[in-house]
């Protein structure tokens, strides 16, 4: 099952729900072989009763022996809330391969991996499911549900997305802390071509409002080691500044940036509490849905 | 400054060879879109900035090498202006030589000399040569006019015959211990007949400038005897081959003209000639018999009617008349021929008179070597003891003697009078 996770393969399949459920089918499949993974109404531990606490979840069985009130907690008894927060700036449609060859756009990437985890989290664990597209404004917010035709609306959202403008993080971001009131999981896609500093800074309060974060870092192989065979003229997608380069220093340099950008950018952000995952656009998205099913493990 | 050869200028067009490869033919980069410069920062500006200022450089070189290229076969001189005199020296060539006696033309060259000398700055050095027969010098570069002026008017009009040739080399050798620049001051009459064979002979180094000051504008006509042919050995008076002399007389930029030549021997006018000269050709004169006394006798072909040049009028040659001297040719019996090749190759070739005594071998058992001028032994295989011991006391007392080994000489296995055999020789 493997192949339906390859983003190659993924690309030549035109439908995001058929998209969504041959990726979330397949990992499941997968899934179901490791004694890691389980949710639903799986027994997890008992805790004492203390005032406040849901008198329907009360194991009155253990009451009736021991006179003792507790609690029986299972796994991923209580619903999650998955908030998608898309980059849909003009560097996201940046791709090394040709049409129909090669990895996808790193915004087509994006876009499965956003729509897996819409599938994964509403129709395997009925969590609700919300998304925000940004550029440097807030393009779209589908405020996070469980509601009949929610799975729709997202994957509409996700089709409409086309990358435009540059990437501005602090301006979304303090809508998105304005709207999400209840904790969940924050999962942010997007190529960071920020400050890491500037990225941690702008997200980081979102984890003082107690969200689970997570920053998939969604890279095209050729910009974390580009091959160049000769001097070329680069334009930059966003701004449209144009300079040359050498192969020399593509070779050189840039790969060493490269690298210190990634390992300064998730340094920070797992010293800020937020989980971090670099994704390559030529590798499968199961590392993708394992993060999300990692963290909802964990009682988000 | 100025071009010897400023058709090459046209040669500067080429210079749009590197601005074409530079600037037309700029290197094309197809546009290639990435997510970020963000990593492409300062560094990357410079290394490329640095690229371009390599090509910026090259393009200079390139473009100072065409132009180089080009103006180096216009072949640019600078002129340089005459402020600097202090620094150069002043070289004065005043010919002396034969021709420079006709006329004025001497006191002219001098005078003039004399004039620049004076013109020259004090500080300034000079130097002075004579150009005669050779290149003469007469004073070493200094300031001191009164050294100069006294060189220069001790200077009198010789016998010689000047040649550029000869200036050229002086003044060549003069350059190699001399710094700095020379103006050479040629006083002359500049006559044709001063060239030297070898054009390359007259080749004046770099840092010598020369200034040609003539003295003669017309050449005045000139009759000469250019050559006189005359026997120097002179046996026998009434010999109509030998007894004889021819002379050649020439004239320079002369009209057509009758001319008397007469002969002179030991002073006495022997014979009297006249004849018609074309105008600037020649004309020959023969005078025959030639009597003249024994022993030598001092002779003088002599050009009647004054010119510009008396001194080429005559032409002295020494006639010696001497009873013939007598040469034993001694041959192998039997062998008559090779008196008569000696004979007629010794008559032919030496300029003096001889008689031929021609004897076989066994048949100078009397003869006295010692009255000959030299003897001959042509193949001769032996010879009378008597004889042969008289050679031997002759030659010891420097009397001459030619052995001529022929096909006979193989045969014996000793050379007489050699004291060898053949293979030894």
């Amino acid at each position: 099952m493997q192949r339906f996770l390859d983003p190659a393969v993924l690309a030549s399949i035109s439908s995001l729900d058929l998209l969504a459920k041959t990726v979330v089918d397949g990992f499941v499949a997968g899934l179901h072989r490791s004694p890691d993974f389980g949710f639903s109404q799986e027994f997890a531990e008992y805790r004492a009763y203390t005032p406040g606490d849901d008198l329907r979840h009360v194991d009155w069985n253990l009451y009736a022996r021991t006179e003792r009130t507790y609690l029986k907690r299972y796994r991923g008894e209580t619903n999650s809330q998955l908030t998608v927060l898309l980059d849909a700036s003009n560097s996201m449609q940046y791709t090394s391969g040709a049409a129909s060859v090669g990895p996808p756009k790193k915004m087509d990437y994006a876009r499965f991996i956003a729509a897996s985890l819409f599938y994964l989290a509403i129709r395997n664990q009925r969590d609700a499911a919300g998304l925000i597209v940004f550029d440097d404004e807030l393009r779209e917010f589908i405020r996070p549900s469980t509601r009949q035709g929610q799975l729709a609306r997202l994957f509409g959202a996700l089709e409409a997305a086309e990358p435009r403008a540059r990437t501005d993080f602090g301006k979304p971001l303090l809508h998105f802390q304005n709207m999400l009131h209840r904790r969940g999981i924050a999962i942010v896609v997007s190529d960071f071509y920020e400050d890491p500093a500037t990225v941690v800074r702008m997200i980081e309060p979102l984890r003082y409002r107690g969200h689970e974060v997570v920053l998939f870092h969604v890279l095209d192989p050729q910009e974390i080691r580009p091959t160049l065979k000769g001097p070329a003229l680069l334009v930059d997608l966003e701004t449209e500044e144009t300079i040359e380069v050498v192969p020399e220093y593509a070779k050189t340099t840039y790969i060493e940036r490269m690298a210190a950008h990634i390992e300064q950018l998730g340094t920070r952000a797992r010293a800020a509490g937020m989980e971090y995952r670099l994704l390559a656009t030529d590798q499968p998205l199961d590392a993708a849905l394992r993060e999300y099913l990692t963290l909802r493990q964990e009682g988000n | 400054m100025g071009f010897l050869a400023p058709w090459f200028l046209a040669g500067l067009a080429a210079l749009g060879v590197p601005v074409f490869v530079h600037l037309l033919r700029k290197h094309v980069t197809t546009p290639r879109p990435v997510s970020s410069l963000m990593f492409f920062e300062r560094g990357l500006q410079s290394s490329t900035r640095h690229r371009r200022l390599r090509h910026l450089l090259l393009f200079a070189l390139r473009f100072a090498l065409v132009l180089l290229v080009v103006v180096a076969f216009a072949e640019p001189y600078i002129r340089r202006p005459a402020a600097d005199a202090n620094g150069r020296l002043l070289l004065i060539v005043l010919d002396d030589s034969f021709s420079m006696r006709a006329g004025t033309r001497f006191v002219e060259a001098k005078q003039q000399a004399l004039s620049l000398l004076a013109a020259k700055p004090h500080a300034q050095r000079a130097q002075v040569m004579a150009l005669g027969g050779q290149l003469e010098v007469l004073t070493q570069p200094t300031a001191e006019d009164a050294q100069l002026r006294s060189a220069l008017e001790g200077i009198e009009a010789g016998d010689g015959h000047a040649g550029f040739g000869e200036l050229g080399r002086g003044i060549r050798t003069l350059s190699e211990s001399v710094q700095g620049p020379i103006d050479l001051h040629l006083f002359s009459d500049m006559q044709r007949t001063q060239m030297p064979e070898n054009f390359a002979d007259m080749v004046l180094p770099g840092n010598v400038t020369l200034l040609l000051h003539p003295v003669a504008k017309d050449a005045p006509p000139n009759w000469t005897v250019e050559s006189v042919d005359a026997p120097a050995e002179l046996a026998d008076p009434k010999d109509p081959k030998r007894s004889r002399v021819k002379a050649v007389v020439v004239g320079f930029h002369t009209p057509a003209a009758s001319k008397t030549v007469s002969l002179v021997v030991n002073g006495r006018t022997l014979a009297t000639r006249k004849i018609d000269v074309p105008a600037n050709g020649r004309a020959t004169v023969e005078f025959a018999p030639l009597d003249v006394g024994y022993g030598f006798n001092r002779c003088e072909v002599r050009l009647d009617g004054g010119d510009a040049f008396p001194a080429d009028d005559a032409s002295v040659f020494a006639v010696r008349r001497s009873d013939p001297e007598r040469v034993l040719f001694v041959h192998a019996a039997g062998e008559t021929r090779s008196t008569l090749y000696f004979s007629a190759a010794l008559s032919a070739a030496a300029p003096g008179s001889f008689v031929l005594q021609s004897v076989a071998a066994e048949q100078t058992a009397d003869l006295d070597p010692t009255r000959y001028a030299f003897v001959v032994l042509s193949d001769a295989e032996t010879l009378p003891s008597l004889f042969e011991h008289g050679l031997e006391q002759y030659v010891s007392k420097g009397g001459g003697v030619l052995i001529a080994l022929g096909t006979g000489a193989g045969r014996h296995a000793r050379i007489p009078l050699w004291q060898g055999s053949v293979r030894q020789a």
